[in-house]
């Protein structure tokens, strides 16, 4: 008997407790009045005495950098709990190595709102899987003032397979705000300690070719005993960002002259730039440390102002280029070419975002989420997060064409001390979930700046003609066919042991056979399946983004830029000039 | 058949009942009365722990036999992917990191074994013999100290001693016993970093339990030793360690049965991507493969042999150590 009473209660536990953990694939709204269209959907969550009901959010976002430790005690805060009654709750992990996201996943634990790197696969699992709520879904019940606001190219690639799109990104470039044909700054690119690279210059070594360069960083290294010469990203599992830049240099295409999607491993670009760190790491150009450095020692080698070249992206390093900045070494852009002396094809700051912002089906109150997600996405919301209140921080000019900081905020900047501590108050960059730089950018005042935002501002600009758009290489994957988890999982396998093989190849005394060897490897596990998935997902893309030529080089009407100097051309500086 | 083997397993016991005291019969005669129902409830708190973290999610092993990689959702990768037999064992078997692994795993902790294993008891007698009570629980405190810290607290300050910039190089730069910055992070380096961090961190607290068998040892003993003209060695070999050698052996069996563990986080933290070759062990590459990539039949596979083999070396460990001392734990 009490045996049976005891295995009863142990089954009726555990269908307990695995029923607590299913997940939620039904495709239900609640049942909260419809909001009507005719004015911004937030103005509606006031009642007649003007007051709005207070609700908490919880937000995940999966990206360890992100805090905001002043909100609740920010006017930006401030203000967005004003509009929309919201007050939200970040939450962030402490790594980045997806453990948290997965977790939350695994035991459908998400929480109301999540922001994802949106080139993560489980974007669109997770949309496919029934855990979050279609934006458009939403947007139709309790949002429809949002339908004016949207961009629509970012909105048509984010598109799942069922037609409905269930995320928006952050620091996406919409050509609602940049045609195609602007030029902006590159996304990442080599940058060279000023004084130093003159003196090299001086020493007969431009360093624009690959033997130039490695003499230029000889010298300096012999010169100065505490130079690091050639400083490359941190190598992570996932590869590295240094070796990603230095491949466009190398114009390593990702196109064929037809137009079909190419592996830049398998280019011979791709390999001769391997060969060319190969011959960095025999100089000793590249310290052995750098193969296991983590960014925080990047970091601290870049302030100290230590580093000769640099091959990392520098906006997320800026911090590092500043403080160095602070101690009178300046950092300009560098152009190298390849053996065939061809100009590098760059990829522009542009792209389709870093983190895609979703609600998940666990959010309770999804008509308040989404209110919430149409206030920071309209362009009101980016100024407020960008450059405060108008009236107070920011002023309007007559045609309402351009802002400038109020005089309170330039008198801070100025270094008074009252104001100084009103503008930390206000709580500006704070908010970049849904920021649209393609938007702040152009807004973005230019009264009141410093020397160091001059500086940090046009850090990358000179090599403007050198960058291009390389929206197409955001593969837009048909999540919906069978074979899309198995060739993700190869993929994924071969990004592995790729980021492993990069330092082997790059250390190894006979670089070809190393190369060859991983090529080897990766084609045992399935590179050509993946290939021609990822053929299929790239003329997708293309389709979507209505281009016929993904490479700018394949464009009939490419034309290599002018060269002006070896740093690129200065007269791309905005609002200033380089000395 | 059953219940007739069972009665005659039965009855040598109630016969040895008899024999011992009226208390232990009244018990066995008695089978609920208040104190048995108090041991009961108590007893039920750790049961039902037990049964909830330990037991029921044992039934997520089935997931080794199914193609559950590519769900989100633990509970549908359960309940809606196919049966696939022994295919992700074979994957595993299959795959060219498998022998590194198992390399590393098994070498690394053969390796602890050896090394780490021992140094606590020996450091606990060491500790019992300083004269000075007052040292003894300054050493103590000191050594205790690190087990307190976090892997990642703890490898962040080792990583930044060890770095080429740091103080460790500059020693051995200043003192002209090396010319060139050593890389700690090169593979060569990995294994016996991670062999004196794991000391460092955690002697002090491993000999915890030794001080503690040594400090219950009779006093007498060692008295009668002195009196028969014992000197300390002699004390140590033939009464400090033969009275602790059944705790020595139980800490031993349990060693060898976590030969497969490593203590994810600390390799992980001391991990980077040159010396992978060195540092993949069973551990990480469930991680990396399973909580990162949510490969969750993949990785239940793996675990699931991890298991196995853990539960054949306990046994092994166990038979060992009943040939050798006399003694096991079962």
């Amino acid at each position: 008997m009490y045996k049976k009473i005891t295995l009863l209660s142990l089954m009726s536990l555990m269908t307990l407790s695995l029923a607590s953990c299913g997940g939620n694939k039904t495709a239900s709204y609640p049942n909260f009045p419809n909001t009507p269209g005719d004015k911004d959907s937030w103005e509606y969550l006031k009642d007649e005495n003007g007051k709005i009901e207070s609700r908490d959010l919880e937000w995940y976002v999966n990206d360890s950098s992100f805090s905001w430790n002043t909100y609740g005690n920010d006017r930006v805060s401030e203000i967005i709990k004003e509009k929309t009654g919201v007050n939200i709750k970040f939450v962030s992990p402490v790594t980045d190595d997806n453990q948290k996201l997965s977790t939350l996943i695994s035991g459908n634990k998400l929480p109301d709102m999540i922001s994802v790197q949106s080139w993560y696969s489980q974007c669109s699992q997770l949309a496919n899987q029934g855990y979050l709520y279609s934006l458009d879904g939403l947007i139709e019940r309790w949002a429809p003032s949002f339908k004016d606001k949207i961009q629509e190219d970012m909105w048509n690639y984010f598109k799942e397979g069922d037609g409905n799109t269930y995320g928006v990104p952050n620091f996406a470039y919409s050509t609602k705000y940049i045609s195609d044909d602007e030029k902006l700054e590159p996304n990442g690119c080599l940058m060279v300690r000023e004084d130093w690279y003159n003196e090299a210059k001086l020493a007969g070594y431009d360093m624009t070719t690959t033997k130039s360069f490695i003499e230029g960083c000889k010298y300096i290294k012999n010169k100065y005993e505490e130079a690091i010469p050639f400083q490359l990203d941190a190598f992570t599992g996932e590869g590295n960002d240094s070796i990603d830049w230095l491949a466009q240099y190398f114009c390593s295409a990702y196109e064929d002259k037809d137009g079909n999607y190419v592996d830049i491993r398998l280019t011979d670009r791709y390999k001769e730039m391997l060969g060319f760190l190969n011959e960095c790491n025999k100089e000793e150009i590249i310290r052995p440390s750098n193969y296991s450095d983590k960014a925080a020692q990047i970091r601290t080698n870049i302030s100290r102002g230590n580093c000769f070249v640099t091959a990392v992206t520098p906006q997320d390093y800026q911090a590092a280029f500043l403080n160095a900045y602070a101690d009178n070494k300046t950092y300009v852009p560098l152009i190298l070419k390849n053996k065939d002396n061809e100009a590098p094809i760059l990829q522009d700051i542009s792209g389709n975002g870093y983190l895609l912002t979703m609600i998940t089906r666990n959010c309770k109150r999804p008509d308040k989420a989404i209110k919430l997600l149409e206030y920071l996405y309209s362009e009101e919301g980016q100024r407020l997060v960008a450059f405060g209140v108008e009236g107070e921080s920011y002023t309007w000019n007559e045609d309402h064409t351009a802002i400038n900081w109020t005089d309170r905020y330039i008198s801070g900047v100025n270094g008074n001390k009252e104001d100084q501590a009103w503008i930390n108050s206000l709580g500006l960059y704070n908010m970049t979930l849904v920021m649209n730089l393609a938007y702040i950018n152009k807004l973005k005042p230019l009264n009141g700046r410093k020397d160091k935002d001059i500086y940090v501002d046009n850090m990358k600009r000179p090599l403007t003609p050198y960058s291009y758009n390389f929206k197409p290489t955001f593969l837009k994957h048909d999540t919906g066919d069978k074979s899309y988890f198995s060739v993700t999982t190869t993929a994924n396998k071969i990004k592995t042991k790729w980021a492993e093989a990069l330092i082997k190849i790059i250390r190894a005394d006979d670089y070809e056979t190393e190369y060859q060897n991983a090529i080897n490897y990766a084609k045992r596990q399935g590179l050509e399946k993946v290939i021609t998935f990822y053929k299929q997902s790239y003329t997708n893309t293309k389709k979507i983004l209505g281009v016929t030529y993904g490479y700018p080089k394949n464009n009939p009407s490419y034309k290599e830029p002018t060269f002006v100097t070896s740093n690129g051309d200065f007269s791309y500086w905005r609002g200033a000039t380089h000395e | 058949m059953l219940s007739l083997k069972l009665k005659k397993k039965v009855k040598p016991y109630d016969e040895a009942l008899k024999t011992i005291s009226p208390l232990a019969r009244h018990h066995k005669e008695k089978k609920w009365n208040k104190s048995s129902i108090e041991l009961m409830t108590m007893v039920s708190f750790g049961i039902v722990f037990i049964a909830i973290f330990a037991y029921l999610p044992m039934f997520g092993l089935i997931l080794a036999f199914k193609s559950g990689d590519g769900y989100l959702n633990i509970m549908q990768a359960i309940f809606e992917s196919s049966w696939v037999g022994f295919d992700n064992f074979k994957t595993f078997f299959e795959d060219p990191e498998f022998s590194n692994v198992m390399l590393n795993t098994l070498g690394l902790n053969i390796l602890q074994l050896c090394i780490n294993f021992p140094l606590p008891i020996f450091f606990a007698i060491l500790l019992s013999e300083l004269p000075w009570k007052k040292m003894r629980k300054a050493i103590q405190v000191v050594t205790y100290f690190p087990y307190f810290l976090s892997w990642i607290t703890y490898g962040a300050i080792i990583l930044a001693l060890i770095n080429s910039d740091g103080i460790i190089n500059v020693i051995l730069l200043k003192t002209g016993i090396i010319d060139q910055a050593i890389n700690f992070g090169e593979p060569q380096y990995f294994w016996a970093t991670i062999i004196i961090t794991s000391l460092l961190k955690g002697m002090g607290w491993g000999s915890v339990i030794y001080v503690a068998a040594i400090a219950g040892i009779d006093p007498q003993l060692f008295e009668a030793a002195d009196m028969d003209g014992a000197n300390r060695f002699y004390r140590i070999f033939h009464i400090t360690i033969p009275s602790i050698a059944p705790t020595i052996i139980l800490f031993f069996i349990l060693s060898v049965s976590g030969l497969l563990n490593n203590g994810f986080d600390h390799i992980y933290t001391f991990q980077n991507q040159i010396n992978l070759s060195k540092s993949e062990v069973l551990d990480t590459y469930i991680y990396k493969y399973g909580t990162v990539n949510l490969q969750y039949s993949y990785t239940t596979a793996v675990g699931l042999f991890k298991s196995i083999i853990a539960v054949i070396l306990l046994g092994c460990g166990n038979f060992v150590a009943k040939k050798t001392t006399g003694s096991g734990i079962f």
